[in-house]
């Protein structure tokens, strides 16, 4: 699991490569906490090279996402890969979160 | 074409990859897609949670997982010496409910019983035994 961080403006992306099971998400979980406490408002999250991700995974995406709109932030999810996009259907996750096709795609949202 | 494997692991979060690992390898081997393999190894990761969370609760304990490929038909079989659990007897959590109010649990037993075509709980001798099937396409 590798995460890289990059801003635009006021926008915050990271991009996650890797699984995202039981044991790597632990470190999203510790970058997503360290993005928020620096009440960093728009984040968007890159999972291009995220091709599997567990029900840890799904929780850590929302606990960040519940705490980012007690703040008044947000979270962008883009490039989700099939296997993902089906776990986020199957669980109704796609409807909680803003998902789109590609990073430009939520840069121009947020813009 | 059979194949058989077991794997005893410690209930502890860094064992997991010790079986998806096994399962990579065994199903490659056997014939199943890449898909088909994620599939599998989310059932039994979640699976696995489950029992390391719910079942031991942090306390020392074993997970000792069987993978048989007999038939065109994988069967992997999960067994713990954690207090009885049946995860089969879970309903579908309600997703339609708004974020605030999601139920927390149910989503892994949601997904394990999503990623294959069979699963089945026995208590057998006080142990929890969880049986999970994939047929291969």
């Amino acid at each position: 699991m590798q995460i890289m961080e990059k801003s635009k403006g006021d926008i915050y992306i990271i991009e996650i490569s890797g699984r995202m099971d039981t044991i790597s998400s632990e470190e999203v979980e510790a970058k997503l906490d360290s993005l928020i406490e620096n009440n960093e408002a728009k984040v968007i999250i890159d999972l291009a090279a995220v091709d599997y991700i567990s029900s840890v995974g799904l929780r850590e995406l929302l606990a960040a996402l519940k705490r980012q709109k007690e703040r008044q932030g947000s979270i962008k999810l883009v490039s989700l890969q099939p296997f993902v996009k089906d776990i986020f259907k199957m669980t109704g996750f796609d409807k909680i979160f803003s998902i789109y096709s590609t990073q430009e795609e939520a840069l121009n949202r947020y813009a | 074409m059979e194949k058989h494997s077991k794997v005893k692991v410690a209930a502890r979060n860094e064992e997991i990859p010790k079986i998806t690992f096994l399962l990579d390898k065994i199903m490659s081997w056997a014939g199943f897609n890449g898909r088909e393999i994620l599939e599998v190894q989310l059932a039994v990761e979640e699976a696995c949670n489950n029992i390391i969370r719910h079942g031991y609760r942090g306390s020392e304990g074993d997970i000792r997982v069987a993978v048989d490929f007999v038939a065109g038909s994988l069967k992997v079989t999960i067994e713990d010496d954690a207090p009885q659990f049946d995860p089969t007897y879970f309903d579908k959590p309600d997703f339609t409910a708004d974020l605030e109010k999601r139920p927390v649990g149910g989503l892994g037993i949601h997904l394990i019983r999503s990623m294959v075509d069979e699963m089945k709980y026995e208590l057998q001798d006080g142990k929890n035994r969880l049986i999970l099937a994939k047929r291969a396409k």
